[in-house]
């Protein structure tokens, strides 16, 4: 068993030293996808915001600013992806952070999935079936198929976009 | 509007889990009325959270959003205490289903106040005159009634506090949630307000017994009309 507080005498309250906003402001959608980063961030270790800084060739401030809930701003589309691979997210931080990102943010949907960073490269390793016809049929048919993919998304992204009709 | 902030009463919230099947209950009983609306969150499968002592009403909601979202309970917990202001006055406590546990009692909270992590257990308690000594009754009423279903042994924990302080925890709502992971029906019950006032021997945990005593054997004829609404 552990215990937590217990005690008739309340101590002095630090709420005067507390942040002076409110968290479940109007601005909930972008403070909730920072929290997200920022315990990512925290499990990455110290460091991780001076490397986003010096990668990105901001200020350390800057860094801080676009990645604290303290702070009301939000974190430029452009430059999501690159933060990510930066601050090593797992692929499963990076979905829930993406989907945060977009529920606060819908209209960057396409900006942020579409960017060509250069780093949006899927790989998947063929089976060696014995046969070069069978595994050039194969190698095509994932290509049709990932590329059909790719084409809806991006049309369902580029949908989202404000003043686009379905 | 002129509104009586300083409110104080008597609060106490017990959490549990069952590592066999992920399931997860929260009991509560308080000297406010309606405490069912304002403190217990369980999201099947996920977490428990307590969320009392001038509540912040959308605490409990963000909690499970972020243990959803793949945060420890120890995360959660720091991500609410870095941003709520407001957080040293307020009880929050997160039993997850893989048995991650996070408390904090905030320093303003009312009269005694403390929290207590056991094994897949966990107490949070404000206003209470008998300090420590209550969650001693609620730990042994539930530690001697193992082998019941996790319902009955949380109301059993209440009703040990409740022996304990008599008149001292005037008790005019209480709450029961027991979430089982792929269970057709779920135990949510709750009293907003005793049958008859305090003073008049009322008494919103006895109402809750009696009503979880009402609804047990009809859990199993709400599951079966859930799947199907007659024999065939």
């Amino acid at each position: 068993m552990s215990f937590g507080r217990g005690m008739t005498k309340p101590k002095k309250t630090t709420s005067s030293t507390a942040r002076a906003f409110e968290l479940f402001d109007d601005l909930m959608p972008i403070r909730r996808y920072k929290i997200l980063l920022q315990t990512f961030l925290k499990r990455r270790g110290t460091g991780a915001r001076q490397a986003i800084a010096e990668q990105l060739g901001h200020t350390r401030s800057f860094v801080t600013q676009i990645t604290s809930p303290a702070y009301d701003l939000a974190i430029p589309a452009n430059q999501v992806r690159a933060i990510l691979k930066l601050a090593e997210l797992t692929a499963e931080e990076e979905r829930i952070f993406l989907d945060a990102y977009i529920e606060a943010h819908p209209e960057r949907a396409a900006e942020v999935y579409a960017a060509p960073h250069g780093h949006g490269t899927v790989t998947i390793s063929l089976p060696d079936l014995g046969d070069l016809a069978a595994e050039a049929r194969l190698e095509a048919l994932i290509r049709r198929l990932a590329e059909s993919a790719i084409d809806s998304f991006v049309e369902e992204a580029r949908l989202r976009q404000p003043g686009r009709a379905a | 509007m002129n509104i009586d902030l300083t409110h104080k009463g008597t609060m106490l919230s017990v959490l549990a889990r069952d590592p066999a099947d992920g399931t997860l209950g929260i009991a509560l009983a308080s000297s406010s009325i309606a405490i069912g609306a304002r403190c217990p969150h369980v999201e099947t499968g996920r977490a428990a959270v307590a969320s009392q002592g001038f509540t912040n009403l959308k605490v409990g909601p963000l909690a499970l959003d972020l243990v959803r979202c793949g945060l420890t309970a120890a995360e959660v917990l720091e991500a609410l205490r870095q941003h709520d202001r407001w957080l040293d006055y307020r009880q929050i406590g997160i039993l997850t289903a893989d048995g991650q546990i996070g408390a904090h009692t905030g320093a303003q909270a009312t009269g005694w106040a403390g929290h207590r992590v056991g094994q897949d257990l966990l107490l949070l308690g404000n206003g209470l005159s008998r300090g420590e000594a209550t969650f001693d009754a609620v730990v042994t009423a539930h530690r001697e009634s193992g082998g019941l279903p996790m319902a009955d042994r949380l109301l059993r924990a209440l009703e040990g506090a409740k022996a304990l302080l008599g008149d001292a925890f005037p008790i005019n709502s209480a709450s029961l949630l027991v979430r089982s992971p792929g269970a057709e029906s779920q135990i949510d019950l709750r009293v907003d307000l005793p049958s008859s006032p305090i003073d008049e021997g009322g008494s919103g945990l006895a109402d809750l017994r009696r009503l979880y005593a009402e609804y047990l054997p009809l859990v199993d004829i709400y599951a079966a009309r859930s799947v199907a609404p007659r024999p065939f």
